[in-house]
């Protein structure tokens, strides 16, 4: 009987012990490799991490990350941060992945990126393009011609000169097929990039290198979208990626740890997948030192939580908090809202059902009405959005819209458009103009969860005799629905509209429905086509400009897609933020990251 | 027992394998794709780009292939890559594994250190005010959603009281990490505790107040023992078995909850990356978790039937 109590007592106490152990720390006992650990990490609180996992290859394709070849070695940049270096604590609703420099996919990012890399030119807050790594550039007269002087004196991270080398050895690199570069459809244009990708030729002849300090792109014609190519296109270093097979660059450590070595103001010091990422000041970098020693980007998931760590002070700024919460945060001390210009309008999409998607057959006595762009109009009209922006933002951040493109590019917008304001009457006639039935039903798409002033407009539409149908499709799936199968009748869905030529193009041109191009409406209209094509084909703004602002009146009258309205970004500083020192970029990026500064 | 232990052991392979099908075929089956979750949808991207991602990931082989090919990876050790960091799965939950089970198993000792002792209190003092107290108390714990008392103590506790931290498991600053730690994770750790107190508190009561009233508790009694061991020895022990049953249930429930938890604190857990990895249709990560989850509730099963034996000297398996 004692022993039996003995052992009763021993066995909990070994399981709690055990349990208790495995909260400390040690790897788990799945890993299935004999494999060397990985380094303990440096913080000891922290669980030590799982070992490698052999190179057993991955079950879809690629190989595996450990067969790809490794940057150099990169030192540590500096030492775990030190009292009195001055730290910037962002909270972040998620960190994502740590993007592929040519598979740039988002916000995040591409902040990310351009905060350790630098590229040839950027747009700034206005889109007018200034140079960044090179010190200046010309276009020739036929626009077919780009020459580019770089800095001298820029090193990378790593010690080693930047020239003009890496540049060409950049372009080549994008322009293989294995690598599957996002920036390959805008960049292709180079003379002898499509030979590359189609294995005619092993290297780009419209890019050369004139010395250390200048290069020249040769393109087969002029093109508007190269200038947008070169502001999203990292500069990588030659002697690191070389050694890196394109079909390998995505797992390689280059890109999955450190993106090391870069040109740019900050150097990632960590990164803790769906956790943390660390950057720490280049003092070289070739604009001055950055004024930060350290920027600690963390994920807080939750709004609720995000709040109340800048409330505390345990983050300095706070990402992604909600308009609802507005008043609540102008209450807490010390705190400093900073608000960006909106580049991202809440556009109306009507689809023209136009039969090149499943969703068109069969044909529906509705979708002709839906065709003529006194329908769209009736649409707009019959909506209150004076009465709807109040119900959408309580804070009055959002303003009515109604030109194709963001109003931070004001000056393309023509002061003209046709306003289309409220009016059921109008509304009313207009649609019986159309013969649209009462009784039919429009479906009425949501990409995820129906915002709730989805039925504000239902009920609007009810009022003039549009049934609509609220139907959700999830963020994971609109792709397939809604480009692919084209299942819907409307939506109103935000838009970047910030970089005109690129979006307007892919979501306008005939015959640019998926997956060619994002045309979800299936609109077509040669003159547009036409308009477009001669601004794309040209490298001066003097001349494409004023195409943009006639693209923005076509659609204005076509209804294609229609802006309805558009909400100013802010963003949530804490007290020891020196607000002033950050300067807006384009878009809802921050720009000129070494002159951020701490109070 | 070994051979028990063992039996039970090869008995778990099949059910992994048809939870692991069923959990492959309702990710992939699922509406929406890690393509369309990887983009900003305000922005569009080249569709041949798309495409050839797709490609990339093998996300162009039909279901089945795609399973058989993981099933024959996982058999080698390797759950894979995630798709949106190209990480080693393992690696991923690797990581992520001692945060979740430091949560977790603080949670549970949590409970069973504060709901034992007061349900074995409350049936012994059935009917007093006390009693009444911690009956109020149980249905007021179990009662509050969990992110809703999570977001309240961190709001006294941190933000009002500045005696924890709001957020995360680790300051990389501070001087004294172990006691930083165990900082970050005392609100957590209350928070996905709270309710499981109450359970145990509940289940303890009423398995002690059943005991209490046995036959044998008499002829102990008669037998002239101590109260003392009256109420350990042939009391409490036999009140294990049932207690030992919700232990065991409640370990795939305390999982669940560290979900949210972790959502709310910001904890670096298992639970936010399924969160994640099921908003980025993340499959080879999710596929992992749910092996793993698996694999843990099983063993804790297996666990409960043990200590069944060790508690019950009636219960001898063959």
């Amino acid at each position: 009987m004692r022993s039996s109590r003995i052992r009763f007592v021993l066995l909990i106490a070994v399981i709690v012990l055990s349990l208790a152990l495995s909260a400390c720390g040690p790897a788990p006992t799945a890993a299935p490799t004999s494999a060397p650990a990985q380094p303990a990490p440096t913080k000891a609180a922290e669980p030590t991490k799982a070992p490698e996992p052999t190179k057993a290859p991955e079950p879809t394709k690629a190989p595996a990350p450990t067969a790809a070849p490794e940057p150099t070695k990169a030192p540590a940049p500096t030492a775990a941060p030190v009292t009195g270096q001055k730290i910037l604590r962002r909270a972040q609703s998620v960190i994502g992945k740590f993007g592929d420099p040519f598979h740039i996919t988002g916000g995040q990012i591409d902040e990310w990126m351009f905060l350790t890399m630098s590229r040839l030119i950027f747009y700034d807050a206005k889109l007018d393009l200034q140079p960044d790594i090179a010190e200046k550039y010309t276009i020739s007269p036929d626009g077919k011609t780009y020459t580019f002087t770089l800095r001298k004196g820029v090193e990378w991270h790593d010690g080693k000169p930047f020239t003009a080398k890496d540049v060409v050895f950049t372009f080549n690199y994008i322009c293989q097929k294995d690598l599957n570069a996002m920036q390959y459809p805008n960049v292709k244009v180079i003379t002898g990039c499509k030979d590359v990708n189609e294995g005619k030729a092993t290297t780009v002849s419209g890019v050369t290198a004139n010395g250390d300090y200048e290069v020249t792109f040769k393109l087969d014609n002029a093109s508007s979208i190269f200038n947008h190519a070169l502001t999203q296109i990292p500069i990588v270093p030659e002697h690191v990626v070389k050694d890196i097979a394109p079909a390998d660059f995505t797992k390689s450590k280059f890109v999955t740890e450190r993106w090391y070595p870069g040109t740019g103001p900050f150097i990632v010091k960590e990164f803790k997948g769906d956790e943390s990422i660390e950057f720490v000041a280049n003092p070289k970098y070739f604009r001055g030192a950055p004024k930060i020693d350290v920027i600690r980007d963390i994920k807080i998931p939750d709004a609720n939580t995000r709040l109340l760590a800048l409330e505390k002070g345990e983050v300095d700024i706070a990402l992604g908090l909600p308009v609802a919460e507005m008043d609540r945060i102008k209450k807490i001390p010390g705190v400093q809202l900073v608000y960006l210009d909106p580049v991202v309008p809440n556009v109306l999409f009507v689809n023209y059902h136009a039969g090149n998607k499943e969703a068109d057959k069969p044909e529906q006595p509705k979708f002709k009405p839906m065709r003529d762009p006194k329908f769209r109009q009736a649409l707009i009209q019959a909506l209150d959005l004076d009465n709807l922006i109040k119900a959408v933002d309580p804070s009055g951040l959002t303003q009515k819209w109604n030109c194709a493109v963001a109003p931070s590019l004001g000056d393309l917008c023509p002061k003209d458009l046709t306003p289309y304001p409220y009016d059921p009457e109008k509304a009313k006639a207009l649609l019986k103009e159309v013969g649209w039935d009462p009784n039919w039903e429009l479906t009425f798409v949501a990409l995820g969860t129906p915002p709730t002033w989805y039925e504000i407009v239902q009920q609007m539409w009810a009022k003039v005799g549009v049934k609509a149908t609220i139907t959700p499709i999830e963020f994971a799936n609109f792709i397939a629905e809604f480009y692919g199968k084209g299942k819907f009748d409307v939506i109103i869905s935000g838009q970047a509209r910030w970089v005109p030529l690129d979006i307007l193009g892919t979501v306008h041109r005939c015959g640019y429905e998926y997956p060619k191009g994002y045309n979800s409406t299936q609109y077509c209209n040669p003159k547009f086509d036409e308009v477009f094509e001669k601004a794309q084909n040209t490298a001066d703004p003097a001349v494409y400009k004023p195409l943009i602002t006639e693209m923005t009146r076509i659609l204005n009258t076509d209804l294609p897609t229609y802006p309805l309205w558009i909400g100013k970004g802010f963003q949530t500083m804490g007290g020891k933020v020196d607000a002033a020192t950050f300067q807006l970029g384009c878009g809802y990026n921050w720009a000129a990251p070494h002159t951020w500064s701490l109070k | 027992m070994l051979r028990y232990i063992i039996r039970r052991l090869l008995i778990s392979i099949p059910v992994l394998l048809g939870i692991t099908m069923i959990t492959f075929a309702a990710y992939n089956l699922a509406p929406g794709d890690p393509i369309s979750a990887m983009i900003d949808p305000s922005v569009p991207v080249a569709p041949e780009v798309l495409e050839k991602m797709k490609e990339d990931l093998g996300l162009n082989k039909p279901v089945y292939i795609r399973y058989l090919i993981w099933l024959k990876e996982a058999a080698r050790g390797n759950l894979g890559y995630a798709y949106n960091s190209s990480t080693p799965v393992l690696k991923k939950i690797g990581d992520r594994l001692p945060a979740t089970l430091a949560l977790t198993v603080s949670a549970m000792l949590l409970a069973i250190s504060l709901g034992v002792p007061l349900g074995v209190y409350s049936a012994l003092r059935q009917y007093s005010a006390l009693d009444y107290l911690l009956t109020f108390f149980a249905f007021v714990a179990v009662s509050i959603p969990a992110f809703f008392f999570a977001l309240g103590i961190i709001y006294i506790f941190s933000v009002r009281l500045g005696i924890f931290p709001v957020q995360g498991m680790h300051d990389p600053d501070a001087t004294n990490p172990f006691l930083d730690f165990l900082r970050h994770l005392i609100l957590p750790a209350t928070a996905l505790g709270l309710e499981r107190i109450a359970g145990f508190l509940r289940y303890t009561r009423s398995a002690v107040l059943e005991v209490l009233g046995q036959d044998y508790m008499t002829t102990a009694r008669a037998k002239g023992l101590s109260e003392r061991v009256v109420l350990w020895r042939h009391g409490f022990r036999n009140a294990l078995i049932s207690m030992i049953t919700i232990l065991s249930l409640s370990i795939p429930g305390l999982f669940g909850g560290a979900f949210i938890i972790e959502w709310i604190f910001s904890w670096p857990g298992m639970g936010q990356l399924a969160v994640s990895s099921v908003n980025m249709r993340d499959y080879p990560t999710l596929m992992g978790i749910a092996l793993i989850g698996s694999t843990l509730v099983l063993l804790s099963n297996l666990l409960a039937d043990i200590l069944y034996a060790v508690a019950d000297p009636r219960i001898r398996y063959a």
